[in-house]
């Protein structure tokens, strides 16, 4: 019991059996459904997955930043140092974003204001969560400028977003997502709309930020290869769940899971020779109005057998306590190494645990 | 970079497509006008896939459209088999056409949402004066070379179906009049990864089958390298680099094409933070491109003639052609 209390201590985020689901004129979608990981203070998770998924509705639920046809069912909890952050009231989470939690999106345009300039917007939040006067927070701006590496900070801030490249315009969502000096950062896809020697200095400048400043971070990305070098560990999302959990190195050097695999397989990697054909995945993921009874990847899996459609697997774990997956007929498993569930819910931060489904 | 010069040219009856010194300029406000692409130079064999890389801003995607004439080119020559496409009349290139054809980044907005399938696909057997039992015929038929089912889905209309299978539709559209040269643009850029290995290994299957000429134009290396015999890497409107994908990726000689492919991401096996950073730079205004080599202002080996003189292009090795004063030679890049 000991243990379990001190290991306890750095979690900085519990997600417990979350699910996120919205009413439409088909019935009920299930976006998100059941999933539950810890996050340690300082740790990044990078949540990869493919159109679909729900690793963008996983974040929105986290940050409570969802529309109102979604619903969150108990259990679902998400825990932020202890308070549940879906039970904050509107002046509460306005107090909460920016200075604990704070989001980076996908597309830099539409995330600033068009017609207001980029030190109003930057100084905006500096100003209502720090109190600080309009000079104290300029100065502050200048220098969050400077550190995201923006040249000719004080000029800049008197543009408007347009004037900016898109890579620059990313600069400063980052700028006004860690002006309050959030612990956790989330990064929903924050490269996907930029050109790929771009997308390597935002990353550079995300990993060097979360490294000065001990953020935590989820990092949403489609491309395994952009997670891969930013996390601690990955999570595989596929069908509202996560089908693999597992620290980075660890999981790219022993798949477990047939998706990840099939994913892995049909990048079109350098490495390959050129004219080389691509390992596809057949069919479609599935509705998630109405998902598959057994295992949500079977229909499209190479390795499925009959006990697939039957019963959903869980997340368990084998050997190796802090690699999940969840999957009845694991990739390279030694037979004899039984899988067991992982079921150790409160221990340290870096074990996932599986909801059961 | 950003280079000029012919060197890479090639002689010979299977060349299909050569363009020389092609300008496109674009009007950009009060103050003139865009140079997109800048006397840009290079052909393609008959069957032969040519990748163009590169990022936004460098001219790739007007490059593929000016053989369409799609503007007419502002100055320079277009000849798609032994016809020079930009002293045609508007008539005489609507003749040609059915030669040339494109599949677009976005499936589904280059898809009439208010038409079937079988609409769409055989809308071109249809302008140009198929009888009807044949158009019939014809779209069933590539319909199922692209993987559908004509009975199944001729009938519906494009917003039933998920990315993929509208790019399939678009790929059979531009199939369907039997073309030489079918034009690329981004054509897997917004499709999943399991999806964009259906669409690229499909393509590769038309090109064997139809004996299609490929233009592929990505922003994607990986990509680029999975489907090109030939690539052309471009910068700012000019070329940088031309070579097999085998002697590109072995050898990289521009500075800029090393640069993308320190850029891209790729799967670490090390870890968090175990790719050391890249030196930030910022891509120059096109309406004011740096004087000589136009990568010269985020160029490592950068040296004072690279402000004053283009660079030409000239062979390395037979078949690797570099636009670069100072190229990089036997300098593995670091992936």
């Amino acid at each position: 019991m000991a243990d379990v209390e001190a290991a306890t201590t750095d979690v900085l985020l519990s997600v417990r059996d979350l699910r996120t689901q919205f009413q439409t004129p088909q019935g009920i979608m299930r976006a998100v459904d059941g999933v539950s990981f810890d996050l340690a203070a300082g740790e990044s998770l990078g949540v990869v997955g493919e159109s679909g998924s729900g690793k963008s509705v996983l974040v929105r639920t986290i940050m409570n930043l969802l529309p109102r046809n979604a619903t969150v069912p108990a259990p679902g909890k998400v825990i932020y140092k202890g308070s549940d952050v879906r039970s904050l009231s509107p002046t509460e989470a306005k107090h909460f974003w920016g200075t604990e939690m704070a989001m980076v999106f996908q597309d830099p345009m539409t995330a600033l204001n068009p017609v207001k300039k980029i030190g109003e917007q930057l100084t905006e939040s500096i100003r209502f969560h720090l109190k600080l006067s309009k000079k104290d927070a300029v100065e502050r701006a200048v220098n969050l400028m400077r550190d995201v590496g923006i040249p000719e900070p004080a000029r800049r801030l008197q543009q408007y977003p347009h004037e900016l490249s898109g890579g620059m315009r990313q600069r400063v969502v980052i700028a006004i997502a860690i002006a309050c000096e959030p612990r956790l950062l989330i990064a929903d896809e924050p490269t996907t709309a930029l050109d790929v020697t771009v997308q390597r200095q935002i990353l550079d400048l995300l990993a060097r930020l979360q490294d000065e400043r001990q953020m935590a971070m989820i990092l949403i990305s489609h491309d395994l290869g952009v997670v891969s070098g930013m996390s601690d560990r990955v999570a595989v999302m596929y069908a509202g769940q996560f089908a693999e959990l597992a620290p980075s190195q660890e999981l790219f050097a022993n798949v477990h899971h047939p998706y990840t695999e099939a994913l892995l397989d049909s990048i079109p990697h350098l490495e390959l020779s050129s004219g080389s054909r691509l390992r596809t995945i057949s069919g479609r993921p599935p509705d998630m109005h109405n998902p598959p009874s057994g295992c949500r990847f079977a229909p499209r899996c190479a390795h499925a057998q009959a006990a697939c459609d039957e019963a959903r697997p869980a997340l368990v774990t084998a050997s190796n306590p802090e690699h999940a997956f969840r999957c009845f007929f694991p990739l390279r498993i030694d037979a004899g190494d039984v899988a067991t569930p992982a079921v150790r819910p409160y221990d340290c931060a870096r074990i996932a645990v599986g909801a059961a489904s | 970079m950003a280079g000029v010069g012919k060197a890479h040219l090639r002689t010979g009856d299977d060349v299909l497509v050569r363009v020389e010194d092609l300008v496109v300029e674009f009007p950009a406000g009060k103050r003139g006008k865009v140079q997109a692409v800048s006397e840009v130079s290079f052909d393609i064999r008959d069957g032969e896939t040519l990748g163009v890389v590169g990022e936004s801003g460098c001219g790739k995607s007007t490059t593929g459209r000016a053989i369409l004439q799609l503007p007419p080119p502002t100055s320079g020559t277009v000849e798609f088999d032994g016809i020079k496409l930009t002293e045609l009349s508007g008539e005489e290139m609507r003749k040609v056409r059915p030669n040339l054809q494109m599949i677009f980044q976005d499936p589904i907005s280059s898809l009439n949402e208010r038409r079937t399938v079988r609409d769409i696909v055989g809308e071109g057997l249809r302008v140009w004066g198929t009888p009807k039992d044949q158009i019939g015929e014809r779209v069933d038929e590539v319909l199922q070379a692209v993987g559908l089912d004509p009975q199944r889905v001729g009938d519906r209309l494009p917003r039933s179906f998920s990315g993929g299978q509208c790019q399939r539709i678009c790929i059979a559209r531009a199939l369907v009049l039997d073309p030489k040269v079918v034009i690329c643009d981004e054509p897997v850029s917004a499709l999943d990864v399991s999806v964009q290995a259906q669409i690229l290994n499909l393509l590769q299957d038309m090109k064997s089958r139809y004996g299609i000429t490929l233009v592929f134009i990505t922003h994607d290396l990986g990509v680029v390298k999975n489907v090109s015999d030939r690539i052309m890497v471009m910068y700012l409107g000019r070329v940088c680099e031309v070579a097999t994908p085998d002697q590109l990726f072995a050898a990289p000689a521009h500075h800029y094409t090393r640069l993308l492919m320190e850029s891209v991401p790729r799967i670490e096996t090390g870890g968090r933070q175990s790719r050391p950073p890249v030196p930030a730079s910022e891509l120059p205004s096109p309406l004011d491109p740096p004087s000589g080599c136009r990568f010269r202002t985020r160029c490592p080996a950068a040296q004072d003639v690279c402000a004053t003189e283009v660079p030409e292009m000239a062979e390395l090795q037979p078949g690797h052609f570099v636009a670069c004063h100072f190229p990089a030679l036997d300098v593995p890049v670091t992936l």
